[in-house]
């Protein structure tokens, strides 16, 4: 997607300006003198043949460079967050050497570029100097027979030097659709993926909801190896609590998939309050009184549901649980994503590390901790009014 | 040619509905353009006609010319720019957004099993 951003944002709107330009500015050479300009134009085709070739070899070249790099970046990550087993393996020289080899390619790769762009820019650049010459020696003995005003020798040069700008733009477009074009292929690859699951066009409509649950002898793959479900039945009473337990790859998330619809079964159908599920439009319609939640939770995860077990598929009964989980790790939390839900927990956890508040400050807040009364009160508040709107949504 | 890659003409559909305003930014972009390419010309005036031919009028004539033609091609890029940045980004939302709802009724099988599980920051 970013590259397909860099070709709308940037480019396309610069191409069409320097297309015209080159058109525009090209037609005035032509008038102004057309023999001065066959003359300038012999060394027009080699200087675009060097941009093209040697833009071409400089993409190469800096993705290789940014794959370097980012080798780095990736070997530092992996090392540092398992330096108690590199400490453990008494491998710090061996990961030393191995950093310091994975430099020395970076600093290769960077030396290549770097040359490369010199010449990219250098070339072309001799070979149009090459140009203006030839125009300042034809184009002077002109003005010096007499055949050429002055004034327009003038405008033909001023002509000439601004006719390479629009000619390297369009070659970087022509470089950036080509990234574009890959990228769109994957957004097309996705998009042409089948959605399995289809909600039925005429949903039979369901009555109250009692909340019986019937697998009848389900089975169900992933197109991967043997069913992961195969006949596959259980019957839940309304009201009534399940704990699946299992082995990894046992089917317990299957099942829950299942239940909610994100998958449909291979075999057998799934009856709620005896009407099949792939026939109605259940969770729908009431989408807010069943759930499926998994330990990690998601941004659209009810904040207070997210302290359950992974294993059990369970039904709310209660209010929202006074436990909360913030969701994410201290150290990955970006300053954007602390916003709201993780705020709450912040000033949390800077009441109780009255100590450490130096630490949490330093994360770029601009505002002072302030543990006085009011955060508790607000705190409060913010829970009674949590509480108050879950209330009111499951009475619905 | 790249722009008549097949991808590419695909990608062409999420373009369409904004084509009213591209026209309006393309007329503006255009007659940008048109003004820059007139700068130059004004040399052959400025030399001819105000330096050789010696005339104070024709000296000044150009020079506010060359100032007006300047700051209206500005004008007109800036303002084409700034709406076709609008524009791109408004373009680029619809097909992000199609994307992002095509993901959501798709089954965790696809999940399980795509490249894409290896996506983080570009999009």
């Amino acid at each position: 997607m970013s590259e397909i951003q860099r070709v709308l944002a940037d480019a396309a709107l610069a191409w069409l300006g320097n297309a015209v330009f080159l058109a525009g500015a090209t037609g005035m050479l032509l008038w102004l003198d057309w023999r001065l300009f066959l003359a300038a134009a012999a060394l027009l085709p080699p200087a675009i043949w060097a941009i093209v070739v040697y833009r071409r070899r400089l993409v190469v070249r800096v993705r290789v460079m940014r794959e370097r790099s980012a080798g780095i970046g990736a070997f530092l990550i992996e090392t540092l967050r398992g330096a108690r087993l590199v400490a453990a393996a008494n491998a710090g020289e061996r990961e030393a050497g191995r950093f310091s080899r994975l430099n020395d390619a970076f600093v290769a790769a960077l030396t290549r570029t770097q040359r490369l762009s010199y010449l990219a820019g250098g070339l072309p650049g001799i070979l149009l100097s090459a140009s203006t010459a030839v125009v300042f020696l034809y184009g002077g003995s002109r003005v010096i027979d007499g055949a050429m005003t002055l004034g327009t020798f003038t405008a033909f040069m001023a002509y000439q030097i601004r006719l390479i700008g629009p000619v390297q733009g369009l070659m970087g477009l022509y470089t950036g659709l080509g990234a574009a074009r890959v990228s769109l292929r994957r957004v097309h690859e996705l998009l042409d993926e089948p959605v399995e699951v289809e909600d039925p066009a005429q949903p039979v409509p369901l009555g109250p909801v009692r909340g019986e649950i019937v697998f009848e002898d389900v089975s169900c793959g992933h197109g991967r190896g043997a069913d992961v479900l195969d006949g596959f039945a259980l019957t839940v009473a309304p009201g009534e609590v399940v704990a699946l337990a299992g082995r990894s790859g046992s089917g317990k998330s299957t099942v829950a998939d299942l239940l909610v619809r994100h998958l449909d079964p291979d075999r057998g159908r799934i009856l709620l309050d005896g009407a099949p599920t792939c026939a109605t439009s259940p969770w729908r319609s009431c989408g807010r009184r069943w759930r499926w939640w998994r330990r990690t939770p998601s941004s659209s995860t009810p904040r207070s549901w997210r302290t359950c077990d992974p294993t059990r598929v369970r039904r709310r009964t209660g209010g929202p649980s006074r436990r909360r989980w913030s969701g994410r790790g201290w150290g990955t939390s970006s300053r954007r994503s602390r916003t709201d839900s993780t705020r709450w927990w912040a000033r949390r956890a800077g009441r109780s590390r009255r100590g450490s508040g130096s630490a949490w400050r330093s994360r770029g807040r601009s505002w002072p901790i302030r543990r006085c009364w009011c955060w508790t009160r607000r705190r409060a508040r913010w829970t009674r009014r949590r509480r108050r709107r879950w209330w009111r949504r499951t009475r619905r | 040619m790249a722009l008549f890659d097949p991808e590419i003409r695909r990608g062409f559909a999420y373009v369409l509905p904004f084509k009213g305003r591209l026209a309006v930014i393309l007329l503006l972009n255009l007659a940008g353009t048109a003004l820059a390419l007139y700068v130059p010309f004004l040399t052959r005036t400025l030399v001819d006609d105000a330096l050789l031919g010696a005339d104070m009028d024709a000296l000044v004539r150009v020079v506010v010319l060359f100032v007006l033609v300047t700051a209206a091609s500005f004008v007109l890029n800036f303002v084409s720019g700034m709406r076709y940045t609008k524009v791109s980004a408004d373009i680029l939302f619809s097909m992000r957004v199609t994307v992002y709802r095509h993901l959501h009724r798709l089954s965790p099988r696809f999940f399980a099993t795509c490249w894409c599980a290896t996506w983080n920051a570009s999009w």
